[in-house]
């Protein structure tokens, strides 16, 4: 649903289906048609995926069916600029229906609340980014295209999947440059509320915007039995220190042009990207004074993020998006924290049952009404509509509950029935 | 405004500033923007033709602070208070409140006469200012070269790098009889991409000004003089860096300046800002930035400047700066200047510097943010 059609707020559910991809851009049949096409070079290659066009591995005295870092070739920088990256370790397009998704990311001009805006890089330039459902067992293919100028991973947090895949730059992968296509394919599992994120400068990226929720449900999902919900809604829960924001992501983007520039003229070596082969020649570099490390005394006095605003995904209060509910209605909702801080979410007037942790069902639901969530950790929770009203849903972490330092805003939402007569209804107030 | 004691004019300005606010409240819980620049240098010169012993140099260090604010509506407003070292005397160089938006920046009081256009790889500014300002004709003060009283008003043409500028100042006049108000006007265009393009765009910077002052003889009205320059990149490796700096003045002076005026023992500085002229400068610049840290620049300036009246100077001056330390350069430079026609005592002078710099720049309660910053102006401006 479209912002002018959500005005006012109504609801997380609307927000969800906002950023919502749902097999957005299956694109199996042709896949299919490519791989036939290709079929005899894919099969050379056997259970390893196929070779990007730009990536020539013999050039870095690899087998061919290896996979290594480009950003020790003679000539990488030539590599990175633009092409598509297809890593090994998952099955090829052709044995497999995997379901195909396109991701970009870009930078946008994101409102946070109603006066305050900041540049943020944004998954298919939302805040949060796209939320995908898959079903537990399906095959993932994720063509993630980098439109920015700086670089880039995507790390699948709670899935279990090929290390290639993980998204962690110079762990498992290069990161991904701009201009550049690295495709992600996984299945998923297992099943539960997970999330991804950019694994690059993540206090930055991470925290600031780039996460998204990825929900793998169950074929069958047993806590309906108990626990008999229909709509579902989605939570992400994030802080952003904005002025950090402005300042490091022009600093970044500045150094990035001439990173860029030196990259597009083939002129880049990879000490000056401040990539090193091994530990021993970093060490080397550093007390030989070669490399002045941007963590060390004098370069830096460290970065320092103390978040101003807080919310709820991508929105302050009262920009936050309100939760729907019936009298004698389930629902659930599923708590992603991608701030880095740890928030205390409290319900009022309600007991609500605690029954997952980071995507994995609890052995035995706990009925409390402020549960814990943890940085990066995945919370779910199911609410029973008994208690008809409006409820506010917030950090208690009181701190939290601001807007740059003034109460009340920040990371808060409502509960809201939609099927009683109200004696007092809500207004707006951000001065107390 | 030249102090002699730094404390009489910090409280006198004290004083003034409690007053001024009695009137109104000020909002105790907007704490400004607090922006700290300054640079300390000192070094050991030697000047062979003059007294022959070394002696230390201190001159065009300087300390400044910014203060400034959200408004309201659109834009940002702010002061600035900074003090200069001034033959060892302290001189406040800026005093001046300035306001920005998208389109526009305009400042009124004491700061830089906007009477140059390009920064030459000198380890001071005022090294060769005979050639590369536009003079006062109304002080023979070094420092009267540099900055004045000024209101100016640029208008960014397309919210990027380009600029058209109108001003209006006082120049300091130190001549009996002296013009009151403003004696000085200047219209300009000028080509300024944000500085963190430095290394990547062909021009750096370039531009051409129009400067009217007018001549501290009543006799006499106005003269004028256009500046003309800027810096190209030769390469645009932000690694290894070539670029190169032109700037032209043609002054039209005024009628009556005589060779004896241009040597003049008291005011030779200013009869030779007030004299038909025309200079010019250029500069070759290297930078070494390995791993993209700048480590070492070293250039070479060449100035040349002819009187109508007679008489020519001519300056070569190469530079070295070696960075030990973010903002802490060792500096090293030579200056051989030739003379003709008597415009001064001996055919030639020779001044070789060596010594450190100190410079500081630090930035607090920053929710502003620069109007020129890449995000604002690549990917939507945020006011």
């Amino acid at each position: 649903m479209s912002d002018k059609k959500s005005f006012p707020p109504a609801s997380v559910e609307e927000a969800n289906e906002d950023r919502s991809v749902h097999i957005i851009n299956s694109r199996r049949s042709f896949l299919k048609k490519a791989a036939v096409a290709t079929g005899g070079a894919i099969a050379a290659g056997k259970a390893v995926a196929a070779k990007s066009p730009a990536v020539d591995h013999s050039a870095m005295g690899h087998e061919m069916d290896q996979y290594g870092s480009m950003m020790f070739m003679q000539d990488h920088s030539s590599h990175m600029v633009g092409g598509k990256i297809e890593p090994p370790g998952s099955p090829a397009d052709h044995e497999v229906n995997y379901k195909e998704f396109d991701i970009d990311i870009r930078i946008v001009e994101h409102e946070i609340l109603p006066g305050i805006k900041a540049h943020m890089f944004a998954f298919n330039g939302q805040v949060p980014g796209p939320e995908f459902h898959v079903t537990e067992g399906d095959w993932i293919k994720v063509n993630f295209t980098n439109n920015t100028e700086e670089m880039h991973t995507i790390h699948w947090h709670g899935i279990v999947l090929p290390y290639t895949m993980d998204g962690v730059p110079m762990v498992t992968q290069d990161p991904v440059h701009p201009g550049q296509t690295f495709v992600y394919r996984f299945q998923a599992k297992p099943a539960g509320t997970r999330w991804y994120h950019c694994h690059w400068g993540t206090p930055l990226h991470a925290n600031h915007a780039m996460h998204g929720a990825f929900i793998v449900h169950k074929k069958k999902d047993p806590l309906k039995k108990r626990f008999p919900y229909k709509r579902e809604y989605t939570l992400m829960l994030e802080s952003w220190d904005i002025d950090m924001l402005r300042e490091e992501m022009n600093e970044i983007l500045r150094g990035m042009k001439e990173v860029n520039s030196l990259m597009a003229k083939g002129k880049l070596d990879y000490m000056t990207h401040g990539f090193f082969k091994n530990y021993g020649e970093f060490k080397k570099a550093v007390e030989s004074r070669q490399y002045v490390a941007p963590y060390l005394q004098s370069r830096s006095n460290g970065l320092h993020i103390n978040p101003n605003f807080f919310g709820i995904n991508g929105k302050s209060y009262p920009a936050t998006k309100r939760i729907g509910i019936k009298q004698r209605e389930w629902i659930r909702i599923r708590l992603i924290n991608a701030s880095g801080k740890a928030h205390h979410m409290h319900l009022h007037g309600h007991d609500f049952w605690w029954v997952s942790q980071d995507g994995n069902d609890l052995a035995e639901p706990r009925h409390i009404n402020t549960v814990h969530v943890e940085p990066g950790g995945t919370y779910d929770i199911m609410v029973y509509g008994d208690n008809p009203g409006y409820w506010t849903f917030h950090d208690h972490a009181t701190t939290r509950v601001t807007n740059n330092g003034i109460y009340p805003g920040g990371m808060l939402t409502m509960l809201e029935y939609e099927d009683f007569t109200p004696t007092y209804t809500p207004s707006v107030s951000v001065d107390q | 405004m030249k102090q002699k004691s730094l404390f009489i004019v910090v409280l006198a300005t004290a004083i003034g500033w409690s007053g001024s606010t009695q009137a109104l409240e000020v909002d105790r819980e907007v704490m400004p923007r607090v922006t700290i620049g300054g640079r300390l240098i000192t070094t050991i010169d030697s000047d062979y033709e003059a007294s022959g012993e070394p002696g230390i140099n201190m001159g065009d260090s300087s300390l400044s602070v910014a203060f400034d604010k959200r408004l309201f509506g659109n834009g940002v407003a702010g002061a600035v208070l900074g003090i200069k070292e001034n033959e060892g005397n302290v001189a406040f160089h800026q005093m001046h409140v300035f306001y920005w938006n998208q389109d526009l920046e305009m400042k009124a009081g004491r700061t830089d006469l906007p009477n140059t256009l390009v920064e030459f790889p000198l380890v001071r500014d005022h090294d060769i200012t005979s050639m590369t300002y536009v003079g006062n004709g109304s002080s023979n003060d070094e420092y009267d070269q540099l900055w004045g009283e000024v209101f100016s008003a640029d208008w960014v043409l397309d919210q990027k790098a380009q600029k058209l500028g109108i001003w209006a100042g006082t120049r300091r006049n130190t001549f009996a009889g002296a013009p009151d108000g403003f004696d000085s006007y200047g219209l300009g265009y000028r080509y300024e991409p944000s500085e963190k393009y430095m290394y990547l765009n062909r021009i750096r910077h370039a531009g051409i000004i129009l400067d009217a002052q007018k001549d501290r003889a009543g006799s006499n009205p106005y003269f004028h003089s256009i500046v003309a320059g800027g810096e190209i990149n030769l390469s645009t490796d932000p690694r290894r860096n070539w670029s190169m700096a032109v700037q032209g003045i043609v002054n039209s002076g005024v009628s009556g300046v005589t060779l004896a005026d241009l040597n003049d023992g008291t005011n030779a500085v200013s009869n030779r800002a007030r004299a038909k002229s025309s200079a010019l400068v250029a500069a070759i610049r290297f930078t070494d930035r390995p791993h993209l840290l700048t480590r070492l620049q070293a250039g070479l300036t060449v100035g040349y400047k002819t009187y109508d009246a007679g008489g020519t100077e001519m300056s070569i001056v190469p530079s070295l700066l070696y960075r030990i330390g973010q903002g802490v350069d060792v500096v090293a430079q030579y200056r051989n200047t030739q003379y003709s026609d008597g415009l001064s005592a001996v055919d030639s002078t020779n001044l070789v510097q060596v010594g450190l710099t100190f410079s500081l720049g630090a930035k607090y309660n920053d929710s502003i943010g620069e109007r020129d910053s890449i995000t604002n102006q690549e990917h939507g401006y945020i006011r």
